[in-house]
């Protein structure tokens, strides 16, 4: 059996459940938004045992296969209430925490463990990662010395500037209007990086197995499109075999098994690679894509594809 | 520009052990370095490309930090919030401390020289684990792990001398049993530990070296442990179970930035420069 744990009406639960159904795998949603419905119960004593007990029923925790893990932050829930209720409050919480805990233990496939997803709270580090694995990034640098960032301009055609860390923001390009405030960047270091023309290609990756995307947009970063006035475009793509590679060892070395990688393909064929998303809203590339993601996912879950182990943090994705 | 000990304000340990480097031959050059400093008051520059990373950090009143000059360093920071948003609103606090935490962690990263301890992407200086997570890693090393049991509200509770805490599981640098109880008992689940009656004991490991009142067989094991934790400075928390202390000890916490004292200070000091005094 898998567990699907988050709010079943967002986009990749559902339809990691809906592929559940499809393929007939036996699983179990863990539904956060019934504060109170849900507890875990662990032992430790030597081995850890526990029990999960939901509305319908208790499971031996030993029974799971594999674990989908997006859980909302507890204060986010409806249910909770704003402002939020101290009981309700209380018991979303020890359910996060105890199962985010479980988790970073439990022998069995996890998408994706706590510990791990941090990699993604720094762009930069993550960068070094995936240079380790093969795969080119743009030259970037971060600085709060307006003189480095004349002197990094100089030395691009064009540069974008965005956030260090997973903070969410948008991709803008360093415009001479932009470049007129550079003073500002002394208030505290900012990553600039230079521009690569090209095609994103989000790959999503499921254990060994590998499901690109190739994303057709005007806009510098495609996630806001719609803001900017501009379509989006996916359709199915091929990796070159060493760039699968390369994706499958960088999945393998961040321990995330299932994870979102933001490629460009520049127009003379060079790969770059700008960050891994350890929480990928995968279902918004399978609905355009046409990608059987999903599908992926609960096979990876219950244990008769792919290897490995690692989540959270929530971002849908990130091209520059 | 050969060592840095990083450190907040008021870290006695880190004085001592920018004082133990001073003193080794090989280190006539320390810089210790206070977070104030590094995050308000310095140029920062960190590039990084296919040629690699390279890092310049200018400290006003200070030598630089330039990563390729480095000989080794100690972090000791804890956080990552630059003062000069010490009284921002929530958010653009939250998002300077993010960024500044996003900065140093890929700087010391890539540094090549020896550091202590090394950052890992949920801490600047060591693994950030939870109680699990550091009770699994202690029973893998050896040690025997405090047993735990967390109960659903309302569920038979375990026996009577069981201690009850509140939800230490998530991650923190120090994951050390013993938060008060519940504010709203009932509410959240409940998280019970066995008792430790006898006298608690603290082993600090310095790479192989264990100091402190333990046993050889407890020493290798708290050394095990450091090293499945990738954490070469460690402080291990360990007790009798029994009052009179006759049984096995257990493992009750572990702690990345320990208290160092002269003792440990020499012995970080002899692990950075590999020389003594």
């Amino acid at each position: 059996m898998i567990l699907l744990c988050g709010i079943p009406s967002e986009g990749p639960i559902a339809r990691a459940v809906a592929a559940a159904k499809q393929v007939d795998i036996p699983h179990l949603v863990l539904n956060q938004r019934q504060v109170g419905e849900w507890t875990l119960e662990l032992e430790l004593d030597g081995d850890l045992t526990g029990l999960l007990r939901g509305p319908d029923g208790t499971w031996d925790l030993d029974r799971f296969s594999g674990v989908y893990v997006r859980l909302a932050e507890p204060r986010s829930l409806p249910e909770v209430g704003d402002p939020p209720d101290a009981g309700k409050l209380a018991r979303a919480q020890a359910l996060f925490q105890a199962l985010l805990a479980w988790l970073e233990v439990a022998p069995c496939r996890v998408a994706n463990r706590l510990g791990p997803s941090a990699s993604n709270m720094s762009k930069p580090y993550q960068a070094q990662r995936i240079l380790a694995c093969g795969l080119r990034t743009p030259p970037t640098t971060i600085t709060n010395d307006p003189a480095e960032v004349r002197r990094f301009v100089a030395e691009h055609d064009q540069v974008i500037y965005k956030s260090i860390s997973s903070t969410r923001s948008i991709v803008r390009r360093l415009t001479p209007s932009r470049a007129r405030d550079l003073e500002r960047v002394r208030h505290l270091p900012t990553q600039f990086q230079a521009l690569i023309p090209g095609a994103d290609v989000r790959v999503h990756v499921v254990g060994e197995s590998i499901h690109a995307t190739e994303i057709s947009s005007a806009a510098t970063d495609y996630r806001y499109a719609a803001r900017d006035a501009q379509d989006v475009q996916m359709s199915p793509s091929v990796l070159p075999t060493e760039i699968e590679e390369r994706c499958l060892a960088l999945s393998r070395a961040l321990e995330l098994p299932v994870c979102g990688v933001d490629l460009r393909r520049t127009p003379d064929d060079q790969w770059f690679c700008f960050e891994v998303n350890p929480s990928p809203a995968y279902s918004f590339y399978e609905e355009l894509g046409g990608q059987p993601i999903s599908e992926a996912l609960v096979e990876y879950l219950r244990g008769e594809s792919g290897s490995t182990n690692g989540d959270l943090e929530d971002d849908d994705g990130a091209s520059d | 520009m050969p060592y840095a000990v990083l450190a907040h304000r008021g870290d006695t340990d880190a004085k001592l052990l920018a004082e133990e480097l001073e003193r080794r031959a090989s280190a006539p050059e320390v810089e210790l370095v206070w977070a104030d400093e590094l995050l308000l008051d310095s140029r920062f520059t960190h590039r990084v490309d296919e040629a690699g990373v390279e890092t310049e950090i200018a400290c006003a009143g200070r030598r630089r930090l330039d990563s390729h000059e480095l000989f080794g360093a100690a972090c000791r920071l804890r956080h990552s919030l630059p003062p000069q948003f010490a009284g921002a609103p929530d958010t653009d606090r939250e998002y300077a401390a993010m960024e500044s935490y996003a900065l140093l962690l890929s700087w010391l990263t890539s540094l090549d020289c020896p550091l202590v301890n090394p950052p890992s992407p949920g801490g600047l200086s060591g693994p950030v684990l939870g109680l699990l997570e550091w009770l699994a890693l202690a029973r893998a090393s050896g040690l025997r792990s405090r047993r735990l049991q967390l109960a659903a509200p309302g569920a038979q509770p375990p026996p009577a001398e069981w201690q009850a805490v509140t939800g230490s599981l998530a991650a923190s640098s120090t994951a050390t049993f013993g938060v008060p109880p519940p504010e709203i008992p009932g509410e959240g689940q409940e998280l019970w530990l066995e008792p430790v009656e006898g006298p608690a004991r603290e082993a600090l490991v310095v790479g192989e070296r264990v100091f402190g009142e333990v046993t050889d067989e407890e020493a290798t094991a708290c050394v095990e442990l450091a090293r499945r934790a990738a954490c070469p400075v460690l402080g291990v928390h360990l007790a009798a179970p029994t009052a009179d202390g006759g049984e096995t000890s257990v493992f009750c916490g572990a702690q990345t930035l320990p208290n160092l004292g002269r003792e440990g200070a020499v012995a970080v000091a002899e692990l950075l420069t590999g020389e003594t005094a």
